[in-house]
């Protein structure tokens, strides 16, 4: 049975290794499937200093399907649910590969606490806080780690600063604001990609769309595509 | 006459078609053998179209759709032709090529464009997870066999035995070896997502080589040849399955003709044990037969598609190729039909696109590989003479109608003066109408002066005064259309319901009375031809709905009428020949069915007809709110 003997090698790995400071354990003795993984806020975020365990159940068809995990620790995240502590991370879902393992995927969290996704959010609130106000973000994430997520072997080697990850969300925020302009202006993307194929540049698309008020074209309703065209030609 | 053949060849591939369903295992999926299927292919392809003739017989154009109904596995020959142009062209592998294309998307200009001008084609390649080197003509160098303890696969963190040395994969031109096992379990994974690109498994970091079918075959080979056994059993398992029929329907079984076949056997004995005592009558266990049969034909199609990563694979891509040309190719709406019908233009060179065909309110109607019709358009069973826009406003009517209408019916009446619609507040049976002060009686509708002080309500004419601009004329002038729809509905799912179960008793017969199934395949077409023509009169009645009062509303009545009456005559003569005579009577089935086949055509040209004149389009289309 190549699933038992790969999670208790996996079981053995995440205890040799000390360093990496994750913990992976059976929620209940015996049980291959249910698992209880533990790892430390990333330092320089407003998580540090905060223990997060994740509760883990193996699918029957592990590795080849991706383990479901979700936060036991209460967290204020934009990619992470602040009420079910439920994940929004790819690797957990499509990009899943079965060479991935649960030490990898705990390791993967780890760094998603250190840099969110604001444009895939799990949580739409807090996404929209991180986006809007990282200062009051950072603050309520650091006032939730230190209420749910105590660690009592953490020893602070100074002040705790997170000015870093508060200019991160704020470099966020500039680059969402002109880059997507898609978004911007709620027009479909794969309409957008229908006319980039055809090799017209992505801005006269959008300006065309939007001159039509158009937000989407269906792939096989030519006759408003060649209205699109005319427009970009004009 | 072209066009009559032209239908009949519909049938007959049909019927080729169920013929050879028992003849699955015999069908290989080696890339060789592809390119001679693909000739032969193309002289069997046959082009038909949505209409038996090009004008109907007063000349009217009906500008009728040019298409091709294809299976699965057809598309795939039509992918693989193209990957080997593509393949030709680049001078690149076919698996290779397959990946591009799926990447692009299925663009090949832009592929060919990206692949003209790129500065440097390797990069290029690489880019889209593939390595630029030709396969070396030893393909089995993708499978290794490792033996030191020190080797070990990073997915299920196996080593090989010392006594035992362990297969290992890797994609051709890639670092990442994995042991077979995990490795096709990985692909079977991504096929069973329905996923046609697939990266090579390892992520840290991310590679991006892409497994190409040539890999797969390997790969396919390889497991098919470790485990043989599982591949005899699928032809045991057919063995059976026909050996059943007889058992099923003798009732008594002769088992020593399976003893070699142990395990197979003892399943099907439990099956049919359980089978019997659950079933009492030989109805039952016919009907029960007929699902059974069509589950097994699923299943076996299942099992052929499953047989190797390989196989499913290619089913994968097809069915991606088709869902990224929705303008070109369709799928059967039918339940558990997985035909294609390929759009192949116009014969008319009038019009361009289906839309355009719609809006002369003609329909794309199409028949998929299995026989079932459906509009091009709309993808709904088939709906003719109703074009789509009619089936859409009738099917909101009903919606939105039905209720109000059943309320109105039970707890109103019309002034018989003002038609204004009354609903009776009191238990008085003297009306006096809010609208036009017109007093009159609930029950007789007479004026209520002519009433003298006894009730006698015996003044009821009729409700003929009534004209047709009173909302309760046209409610009625619906609910005469609507029970009409709703009655052909209902014969058609009982006759439908009936005759199927029939078909099987048939085939029973057929086998006892020692012929060639080609001798009932009458009945089978009977029973089509019925049902479609039931399907085309029910919609008949919503068509008629709308349509304006004119002279050629006329003529479409006389030939609905006409067609009815055949179809009546054709239901009755199903409902009482005894299924021992159905054989005997083979020539009057026959009759009466192309008697109402003919019928059947001259109503639809009549429905086609009627929109000559221009008058009677535009006010129908006016009835419908289209311009």
């Amino acid at each position: 049975m190549s699933r038992a003997k790969r999670i208790a090698k996996e079981l053995e790995d995440v205890k040799k290794d000390r360093l990496s400071g994750v913990t992976l354990e059976m929620a209940e003795d015996g049980d291959l499937s249910h698992l209880k993984g533990t790892f430390v806020g990333p330092p320089g975020t407003p998580y540090e200093g905060g223990l997060f365990e994740v509760d883990i159940k193996i699918p029957e068809e592990y590795p080849f399907k991706p383990p479901i995990m979700k936060f036991d620790t209460r967290i204020f995240h934009p990619n992470i649910s602040s009420q079910t502590g439920a994940i929004c991370l790819d690797i957990l879902k499509d990009a899943w590969t079965p060479i991935l393992t649960l030490k990898s995927s705990l390791i993967s969290l780890q760094s998603l606490l250190q840099s969110p996704e604001p444009t895939d959010p799990q949580d739409a609130q807090v996404a929209k806080l991180y986006l809007t106000d990282p200062k009051k973000f950072s603050e309520t994430a650091a006032n939730w780690t230190k209420i749910y997520a105590p660690n009592d072997n953490y020893k602070p080697t100074g002040k705790t600063d997170y000015t870093d990850f508060t200019k991160l969300a704020e470099s966020q925020q500039l680059v969402q604001g002109d880059v997507d302009e898609c978004e911007k202006y709620g027009i479909n993307k794969n309409t957008v990609r229908i006319f980039e194929d055809m090799g017209f540049p992505k801005d006269k698309i959008i300006f065309a769309l939007r001159k039509l008020n158009l937000k989407s074209v269906r792939v096989d309703d030519d006759a408003t595509q060649q209205k699109v065209l005319d427009e970009i030609l004009s | 006459m072209s066009d009559s053949e032209e239908y009949e060849g519909s049938y007959e591939y049909d019927n080729s078609d169920e013929g050879s369903s028992l003849e699955f295992s015999d069908v290989d999926y080696g890339d060789d053998n592809s390119l001679n299927e693909l000739e032969h292919e193309d002289t069997h392809a046959k082009v038909m179209f949505s209409f038996p003739t090009s004008t109907t017989s007063s000349g009217i154009p009906t500008h009728r759709m040019k298409y091709q109904a294809l299976c699965i596995d057809e598309i795939q020959k039509c992918i693989e032709q193209k990957v080997k142009e593509l393949s030709d062209l680049l001078q690149l592998d076919i698996g290779k090529c397959l990946v591009l294309l799926l990447t692009y998307g299925w663009n090949e200009h832009k592929l060919l464009d990206d692949y003209v001008n790129c500065k440097e084609q390797s990069n290029l390649l690489l880019e889209h997870g593939i390595y630029d080197k030709a396969f070396p003509s030893n393909l089995n160098c993708l499978l290794t066999k490792e033996t030191g303890e020190e080797v070990i696969c990073s997915i299920c963190c196996c080593s090989p035995e010392p006594s035992e040395p362990m297969s290992f994969f890797s994609l051709f031109g890639c670092r990442h070896k994995f042991c077979t096992d995990c490795y096709s379990h990985y692909i079977q994974t991504k096929n069973e997502g329905s996923q046609v690109i697939i990266d090579c498994p390892f992520s840290d970091p991310k590679c991006t080589l892409k497994v190409t079918t040539l890999e797969l075959n390997v790969l396919s080979d390889f497991i098919e040849e470790s485990i043989k056994q599982p591949k005899e059993n699928i032809t045991q398992a057919k063995l059976i399955s026909e050996d059943e029929i007889k058992q099923l329907y003798n009732l008594s079984s002769d088992e020593e003709q399976f003893d070699s076949n142990g395990n197979v056997i003892n399943q099907f004995d439990d099956d049919k044990e359980e089978n019997e005592r659950e079933v009492t009558s030989i109805n039952d266990i016919v009907y029960d037969f007929h699902k059974a049969m069509l589950k097994r034909e699923r299943e076996e199609l299942d099992s052929k598609r499953n047989r190797t990563i390989l196989s499913k694979y290619w089913y994968n891509v097809s069915n991606q190729y088709c869902m990224t040309q929705v303008k070109r190719f369709k799928h059967c709406p039918y339940p558990d039909c997985e035909s294609v019908v390929e759009f192949l233009g116009f014969d008319s060179d009038n019009i361009a696109s289906i839309e355009e065909q719609i809006s002369l309110l003609l329909i794309p109607l199409v028949r998929c590989g299995r026989k079932h019709q459906f509009c091009f358009a709309c993808m709904e069973v088939s709906h003719a003479p109703c074009p789509c826009k009619v089936v859409e406003k009738w099917k909101q009517k009903c919606e939105d109608d039905s209720e109000t209408l059943n309320w109105i019916q039970s707890n109103t009446k019309d002034c018989p003066k003002c038609h204004s619609i009354i609903e009776k507040n009191g238990g008085c049976n003297h009306m006096s109408c809010t609208a036009c002060n017109y007093q009159f009686c609930w029950l007789c509708l007479g004026d209520w002066s002519s009433h003298t002080n006894n009730y006698r309500c015996d003044q009821y004419k009729g409700n003929d005064s009534l004209d047709g601009d009173s909302v309760r004329a046209s409610l009625e002038r619906y609910m005469f259309y609507f029970d009409h729809f709703n009655n052909q509905r209902i014969s058609h799912d009982k006759d439908r319901e009936i005759l199927e179960k029939f078909e099987s008793r048939i085939r029973e017969l057929q086998i006892k009375a020692g012929v060639s199934w080609i001798e009932t395949v009458f009945y089978k077409e009977c029973v089509t031809a019925l049902l479609e023509c039931r399907q085309i009169l029910k919609w008949s009645y919503a068509f008629l709905f709308y349509v304006p009062k004119c002279r050629g509303k006329q003529l479409v009545e006389a030939a609905q009428w006409q067609l009815s009456d055949k179809v009546e005559r054709l239901s009755k003569l199903f409902a009482d020949t005894p299924a021992s005579e159905v054989l005997a009577c083979k020539k009057s089935f026959l009759y009466i069915k192309s008697s109402m086949i003919v019928a059947q055509e001259k109503f639809l040209e009549t429905c086609i007809d009627i929109f000559a004149d221009p008058t009677t389009m535009i006010s129908f289309k006016r009835r419908l709110n289209i311009t």
